[in-house]
């Protein structure tokens, strides 16, 4: 009898004690958000409130620092002892007036951006980075972690090193670059149309599915990364290659109301597919 | 081989960012194994550099050097001269280090130490992978006929933006 009793005590400690604390701020409208968090998960979630409302769930050690005003809010996760390395965690879920401005900085900790309107940064080492179905214009800086973005009408731009980057439905410019990671680009469900803009690699291969919108240009550089094009045959865009041979299938031949995709490579290899398979 | 002769005549060009990049790196290694040198360069930016030079000593010693790094990563660097001098004395270092499983231990145990320590360690390969390309449109350049010089030189002023725009972006985790 006493030995259950003793681990039931116990449990927190065997767990690692957790303790859940929330808080809220009164905002405007238009309030500018900054979050911290190392390591763990931020969920932020736009809502139609004018308040900011933290649930952070810490690991003993950890705190949730921060609060607001009007105009602004901060909230960031660290070690109660100050002098401690490395990095605290947390889960964090956030709620957030639409137009907020929000910005984002994580280490390793999951980074999950949902319905927002105005402005959203977000930087992270190695923690995902997802965001979906926003309007105001997306900016993500990572150095080794995979980015999803799906479903954003306004500028999308993304920046770092490894770690697959993939978008869909983008309906902004584009502008994405990356070191060694990948990129694929498919396009919005509704037009069927891929974004203009730009994308850059050094290594990363850089995949492209869909057609553009006339009067669109989408630029693909690359330095020694693959490109792969993945057209449609009935409207299938104009392709201009520099620094590579480009050798298109017959149904791509010929006159185009599409838009242009203008590859550059010094050493990629680019690929033309017909969507049906030819 | 850049002695600490050349070093002093070529600061000023460094600096500014006029050298070549092999010139450059050849000054950044040296300065990673000249003190007089690394103090004469951080003197010059008027900034601390924080450059790890040895393997990883015993624990007292490596307590104090990275309440030393703690103290330098606060204050505020020049982008251009000595983030990229640590990096490239850190990759001195750890290409040092002969066996793959050792570098990889000596990479991954300093990043449990910061956020920044963290994204210099990840940040590693991209720097690697971007100074191979432009090595590579160096010396394509350098035999490239008239026609081919105008891409080439936009392909390295391309991978040179890169290579800053990474730079910035470890510094971001500096605080």
């Amino acid at each position: 009898m006493r030995r259950p009793l003793l681990l039931l005590l116990l449990l927190p400690q065997l767990l690692g004690a957790q303790a859940t604390v929330r808080r809220g701020v009164a905002v405007g409208p238009e309030v500018a958000l900054r979050l911290w968090i190392p390591a763990g998960e931020v969920q932020v979630t736009a809502w139609d409130r004018d308040s900011v409302a933290v649930e952070a769930t810490t690991s003993e050690g950890v705190q949730l620092v921060g609060g607001g005003s009007r105009d602004a809010a901060k909230y960031a996760v660290e070690f109660i002892d100050r002098s401690r390395t490395g990095l605290p965690g947390a889960k964090l879920v956030v709620r957030i007036p639409r137009r907020a401005r929000v910005w984002i900085k994580s280490t390793t900790a999951a980074v999950v951006v949902r319905g927002t309107a105005a402005e959203l940064d977000v930087l992270s080492v190695t923690g995902r980075v997802v965001v979906r179905d926003v309007t105001g214009s997306t900016t993500v800086e990572a150095i080794n972690a995979a980015v999803d973005i799906g479903g954003a009408a306004g500028a999308v731009r993304v920046r770092g090193g490894s770690g697959p980057v993939v978008l869909a439905a983008i309906s902004g410019a584009l502008d994405v670059t990356m070191v060694s990671g990948s990129v694929t680009v498919a396009p919005q469900a509704t037009s069927g149309h891929l974004p203009g803009g730009r994308v850059e690699t050094v290594g990363g291969m850089v995949t492209l599915s869909g057609t553009l919108a006339p009067g669109s240009t989408l630029q693909v550089d690359t330095h020694d990364g693959a490109i792969l094009l993945q057209v449609p045959p009935g409207a299938p865009p104009l392709v201009r290659a520099s620094g590579v041979e480009l050798s298109l299938p017959a149904a791509l031949r010929g006159r185009t109301t599409s838009g242009t995709v203008e590859v550059r490579t010094f050493s990629g290899e680019l690929n033309v597919r017909v969507l049906d398979g030819t | 081989m850049t002695d600490c002769v050349t070093l002093e005549a070529s600061i000023g060009a460094y600096l500014a960012g006029r050298l070549a990049p092999a010139e450059a790196e050849a000054i950044e290694a040296h300065a990673a194994s000249c003190d007089r040198c690394a103090e004469l360069l951080e003197a010059r930016t008027r900034l601390p550099v924080a450059l790890p030079r040895e393997v990883p000593p015993p624990t007292a010693t490596r307590a104090a050097t990275l309440r030393r790094v703690a103290l330098a990563t606060r204050r505020r660097r020049t982008r251009r001269v000595v983030l990229p001098t640590a990096i490239a004395a850190s990759l001195l270092v750890v290409w040092g280090v002969s066996r793959p499983a050792d570098k990889a231990a000596m990479m991954r145990s300093r990043e449990a130490l910061s956020p920044l320590a963290m994204a210099e360690s990840r940040a590693f390969a991209e720097f690697e992978a971007l100074a191979t390309a432009r090595r590579e449109v160096e010396e394509a350049l350098a035999e490239a006929p008239p026609e081919a010089r105008q891409r080439l030189e936009a392909q390295r002023d391309r991978l040179a933006r890169q290579y800053d725009q990474l730079v910035a972006l470890v510094q971001a985790f500096e605080s």
